[in-house]
């Protein structure tokens, strides 16, 4: 099982009269599609934030966008997914649920929803009680490995996922526990960072715009790989776009060790 | 005949009371125990609620959220009030004959404000769709480039106070109608034999004689345009970015949201604060300088 995973996008919105801005961005994520697409994966994953505004036409057209890759595109909401429309107008346009799981066959997949709505001022991630209780449920039923795929991390796992509003504020252990191992994949801190703790493995995926990268996951039921692939050469103009984002600050002059970029991994 | 006398003195106090029992339970009780409630921590369904002071001030104060929601809603009501009460009085004064074709056009220009919030906000979502809306239509047609009308940051705010303009200009301008066919035509009579330019006449007769109106409008609309909420809800959500969030919005979403009672009544009383402000200004400052003419 190929899987690709991408940070969260903030795919921006900019004004009709900004040519120069828009042809840099369609440029952008249209190579970004193009090589994901070349990539071949069984499916692609993305964590969350796919716009900066959230607004329905930008969703609308990363979702055009998508229609360039050749297996199935899933992702969760993001924060900023909300900060122009409603849950409910977003999983209408994205003809996704707002929590849902995937069966592929090397594992589980459950995509979870773990943003509050249209709270600009707090972005810090919650589950209700009925997400929760499913989520336990079919962690708890499944008998295959299990990817948990949210778009906040696990608090005191990854990266600044100490930070208040950079961490769930729900006790996962009582359900990652039912299981002794798994994968948890998020986003949101805007770092990469993977860390293996309990059993779990957590991957933590930086945002694309930062960036300039995605991952690649190879699992064949017991053990797999992750892959960090930068695209760096192959985009130009970003600054030029993130400057004009409201809301959204681009690391630069990122480093990091390998074992946050690359590594293998058995779940045992 | 005492018991005759009392009864008389009783009597208007007793006639009286339904509507100030009315009065107390269903205006005044609401705002004491709104102003109770914004000094606790409540979630609306847990039986008690925790004492906490200023707070819920302090937080409001120090979020960036809010102070967006403020200077939103700032320009919002100044930019509709402005341009309402100004093209009102224009299309009033041309509006203001007894013609047929005139009195077809007053008719046509009022009917957004009987029509609903709600239906008028998804026509002018339709209207301003980016890809298939009747204005970038137009825009296209006049060779400009399409506008991200309510899809973006810069001009959502903007969009919005298009459509508060529109629904509420078709009442100012009756109003003011109403407000120029009570100036005496004798006035007007004795000006012409000055033969004074006609925008002379309306910046020194009309504008003065119909200011109680425009006066009056100022407030109704400052106070409607504070409570903007459908066009919102149903247009932008508050968004994108915060950029169209109002007081009233966020108010209803900190409330019924969040569950964020102890907050949303603070922000409450901030909004009654504001119109109170406003309204107690206007009436000081403004009232002095309006003309209220007699016959």
């Amino acid at each position: 099982m190929k899987l690709v995973l991408l940070g969260d996008l903030h795919y921006p919105t900019l004004e009709s009269s900004d040519a120069e801005g828009i042809q840099i961005r369609n440029t952008l994520f249209q190579t970004l599609f193009q090589c994901l697409a070349e990539e071949k994966a069984d499916a692609y994953i993305c964590v969350g934030d796919l716009t900066n505004s959230g607004t329905l036409q930008d969703l609308k057209n990363l979702i055009d966008l998508s229609e360039l890759l050749n297996s199935p595109f899933y992702f969760v909401m993001g924060n900023h997914d909300t900060y122009g429309c409603s849950k409910e107008d977003f999983i209408k346009i994205s003809q996704k649920k707002r929590y849902y799981a995937v069966d592929m066959p090397q594992a589980n997949l459950y995509f979870v929803d773990t943003t509050l709505e249209s709270r600009v001022d707090d972005w810090i991630g919650i589950m209700d009680d009925e997400e929760y209780l499913w989520l336990q449920e079919k962690v708890r039923k499944s008998t295959k490995p299990i990817f948990i795929i949210a778009h906040h991390p696990v608090s005191n796992t990854t990266r600044r996922s100490d930070e208040r509003k950079l961490q769930l504020h729900e006790n996962m252990w009582d359900i990652l526990n039912q299981k002794p191992k798994g994968i948890y994949i998020n986003g949101h801190n805007h770092l990469h960072s993977i860390v293996k703790q309990r059993g779990w493995l957590f991957i933590q995926t930086g945002d694309f715009l930062s960036h300039l990268d995605y991952r690649i996951l190879c699992f064949d039921g017991h053990r797999g790989t992750i892959e960090t692939k930068s695209l760096k050469d192959r985009l130009v103009g970003v600054d030029q776009l993130t400057q004009k984002m409201k809301r959204y600050t681009k690391y630069s002059d990122l480093s990091y060790p390998n074992e946050d970029l690359n590594c293998e991994f058995i779940l045992e | 005949m005492k018991g005759g006398k009392k009864k008389r003195k009783i009597l208007p106090y007793f006639l009286v009371a339904p509507s100030i029992v009315f009065f107390l339970v269903f205006y005044i009780y609401p705002i004491l125990y709104n102003m109770y409630l914004s000094f606790f921590e409540w979630n609306l369904i847990s039986p008690t609620k925790d004492f906490v002071g200023f707070q819920n001030f302090k937080s409001l104060f120090s979020s960036d959220e809010f102070l967006e929601v403020i200077s939103n809603s700032l320009i919002y009501m100044g930019t509709v009030v402005f341009f309402t009460v100004i093209i009102a009085l224009l299309l009033a004064v041309w509006l203001n004959k007894n013609s047929f074709i005139h009195t077809m056009i007053q008719g046509l220009v009022f009917s957004p404000y009987i029509i609903s919030f709600v239906s008028v906000s998804f026509v002018w979502m339709w209207l301003m769709d980016v890809d298939y809306g009747l204005l970038n239509y137009f825009l296209g047609l006049l060779g400009f480039e399409k506008c991200q009308w309510i899809n973006h940051p810069d001009t959502a705010l903007l969009s919005i106070i298009l459509v508060g303009i529109w629904k509420l200009v078709g009442y100012d301008t009756l109003v003011i109608i109403g407000g120029l066919q009570s100036i005496p035509k004798s006035i007007y009579e004795s000006v012409a034999m000055d033969a004074r330019p006609s925008w002379k006449t309306f910046l020194q007769i009309t504008v003065p004689m119909v200011s109680p109106t425009l006066f009056f409008l100022v407030i109704v609309n400052l106070i409607t345009s504070a409570k903007v909420f459908e066009t919102i809800a149903i247009m932008t959500k508050g968004g994108p970015l915060n950029s169209t969030n109002t007081l009233v919005y966020y108010i209803y979403k900190v409330a019924f949201d969040y569950f964020e009672i102890g907050s949303a009544s603070a922000a409450g009383v901030v909004l009654f604060v504001i119109l109170a402000i406003i309204t107690f200004f206007y009436f000081k400052i403004l009232s002095n300088k309006v003309n209220y003419a007699s016959d």
